[in-house]
């Protein structure tokens, strides 16, 4: 007996009719977990001029990852490694940020929707895409253009087809940041959340929808939970559900994550466990730990690991 | 004596004080906005190409969410979503607040460029995420006649101790002007968490403003992204803060002209390291830079 998957409309649907309740505290003890785990970098950092230090999902991820690497990407940024999926992740991006904010108005189709989408990425220019990505996208032409047009317009289909149609009284939204400030804004973390349904004045919950244009990747679900520590100590009230969208070349895949007690805790320690490893940095003894990231790590040359030939 | 007029916060006050941090420079004439009080590393800000101000969709979509919540307030009656706000914005203003100009997204309005189509469509999913963020912060506020305030330009004219005269033009721009209370209050709306820069930019703000020989009894920072607002009285202590704030700007917007003038070589000029650094287009040829880095390890 095989039982269908709810489809995304239909989870949307029972999410945002539950009723939203207050946290009870519960965003006060997350934010004191961490402010606890902040005071002893403090001095430090304010020695090194590190104040305000920003910590992303990436940051974080790369801190529990690998301490060396972790403090590698806080001090600097490295070129994108490869351009072809981070273009097309920031197209398909750009096409469901149009969808929404049309409310659902139909997409061009093929090379028009490329087209529409490239102008859309350079448009917002400023807001995070790297040169190398932007000058990609702007040398697409011929052969090239139709076929990535093909894809665009394939994903993008197959991401949406079992999404609902937005509606203005649930405020979609995209591009949303959420950031909490620990020791008076010594430290941020901080998200951006593609798409978020409800939540704000709405008098509905809140859902986050992520979207990717790859597989799953086991660090997704960490970033899930960290997206909903920052909204429950943002707004007082945990969301709903955080949920992944992937549309890779062949089909969609999705994770979801229903919020709860445990799984706030669980990223309010992976966040914990960062500040950690970057006292450990500042003191000078990071941790490095072997990873499928050692290949393409930018410090790799000067890795102590790599050097004994443990990676 | 009383703050704002020949004292603390007064034209008189600040020539002087700025007559003083510009001694030894050459005759020059600065530009300060909110912008630069954040600046702080003189070597990087020589690198740095002096361009105009230049509207981006990026400053459209906050100066359009920013519209279509004073739209929202001016009908705190209804519940509005951000869509309905943000169309109500453009089709007019409310009663007696000065329009905003949508031709600047819609047409020829920005300089000799126009906003294109994929443009004015960013533009409207930022004013949609904001207002949806800022409508439950301002809403428990109760402002009243919200009004979008136009920018402000002061000219401060200092005389320096050897006689050389500098022109300082202090550009500030609030983002909502309203009442509370009957008070006046000024509401700068601010990206990331709140931290001791925005203090700063407040207290500039404020300074402007009351040097302009206007009432300014508080002004409200707004954190959409960190979902908190902050209030800070526009006091003698926020104006002498600002005082300072104004007399350093100055002062590094004078080493950095200065040193470009002199044509120096990077190295002559002073480098303040910081999380700039990440970014620098220096990159290790800075060894204040190199050192910031080494620190964590890259």
């Amino acid at each position: 007996v095989s039982v269908a998957e709810p489809t995304l409309a239909e989870l949307l649907e029972e999410w945002l009719a539950r009723p939203t309740v207050s946290d009870d505290g519960l965003a006060d003890t997350l934010l004191g977990r961490l402010e606890a785990a902040v005071g002893p970098l403090l001095a430090r950092l304010e020695a090194g001029r590190l104040v305000p230090l920003t910590l992303d999902k990436e940051r974080l991820e790369a801190m529990i990852g690998c301490e060396r690497r972790g403090g590698a990407v806080l001090g600097r940024t490295f070129p994108v490694r490869e351009v072809d999926p981070v273009a097309r992740g920031l197209l398909l991006d750009i096409v469901v940020r149009r969808w929404v904010t049309t409310l659902g108005a139909e997409l061009p189709r093929g090379e028009a929707l490329l087209e529409e989408a490239r102008q859309l990425v350079v448009a917002d220019r400023g807001g995070g895409p790297a040169d190398e990505v932007l000058a990609r996208l702007d040398g697409l032409a011929g052969e090239e253009f139709a076929a990535w047009a093909d894809d665009l317009e394939a994903r993008a289909a197959r991401l949406l087809a079992d999404w609902p149609r937005p509606e203005e009284d649930r405020w979609w939204r995209t591009e949303e940041r959420a950031v909490i400030g620990l020791a008076g804004g010594a430290v941020i973390l901080s998200g951006r959340f593609d798409v978020v349904v409800g939540g704000a004045a709405s008098g509905r919950p809140t859902v986050i929808l992520e979207v990717k244009s790859g597989r799953i990747w086991p660090e997704y679900g960490a970033a899930q939970e960290f997206y909903a520590l920052l909204a429950t100590v943002r707004d007082r009230i945990p969301p709903a559900a955080v949920v992944t969208v992937a549309a890779g070349p062949l089909g969609v895949e999705r994770i979801v994550a229903e919020v709860d007690v445990d799984l706030l805790e669980r990223a309010a320690g992976r966040v914990v466990a960062a500040l950690g490893g970057l006292e450990r940095v500042l003191e000078g003894r990071p941790e490095e730990r072997p990873s499928e990231r050692c290949p393409t790590c930018p410090v790799r040359s000067s890795c102590h690991l790599v050097a004994e030939g443990r990676v | 004596v009383t703050a704002g007029e020949t004292g603390i916060g007064g034209q008189e006050h600040l020539v002087a004080r700025l007559g003083e941090g510009l001694e030894g420079f050459p005759p020059t004439e600065v530009v300060l906005r909110a912008f630069d009080i954040g600046r702080a590393c003189p070597r990087a800000d020589v690198l740095t190409p002096e361009e105009p101000f230049r509207a981006s969709p990026r400053t459209a979509r906050k100066a359009a969410g920013v519209w279509s919540e004073i739209r929202l307030l001016s009908a705190a009656d209804e519940r509005l979503t951000p869509y309905e706000a943000y169309r109500r914005a453009r089709q007019g203003a409310p009663p007696g607040c000065r329009p905003f100009p949508w031709e600047w997204l819609a047409a020829d309005g920005r300089g000799r460029e126009a906003a294109s189509r994929a443009e004015r469509l960013v533009t409207a999913a930022g004013a949609v995420t904001l207002v949806a963020r800022l409508a439950p912060l301002l809403a428990p506020l109760d402002l009243a006649d919200p009004e979008r305030p136009s920018t402000t330009s002061l000219r401060v004219t200092a005389r320096s101790p050897d006689a050389e005269v500098r022109r300082v033009t202090l550009f500030g721009r609030l983002d909502l002007l309203a009442r509370e209370r009957g008070r006046r209050v000024g509401v700068l709306v601010r990206t990331g968490a709140p931290g001791i820069l925005h203090r700063r930019i407040a207290a500039y703000e404020a300074l402007v403003v009351r040097l302009q020989g206007r009432k300014l009894d508080a002004v409200l920072l707004a954190f959409p992204d960190a979902g908190r607002v902050e209030r800070l009285p526009v006091d003698e202590e926020l104006l002498s803060e600002a005082e300072d704030v104004v007399v350093a700007a100055v002062r590094h917007a004078a080493v950095v002209a200065d040193a470009r003038r002199r044509r120096r070589e990077l190295h002559e000029v002073d480098a303040r390291s910081g999380p700039e650094c990440r970014y620098c287009p220096l990159g290790d040829d800075c060894p204040e830079g190199r050192a910031w880095r080494a620190q964590l390890g890259g």
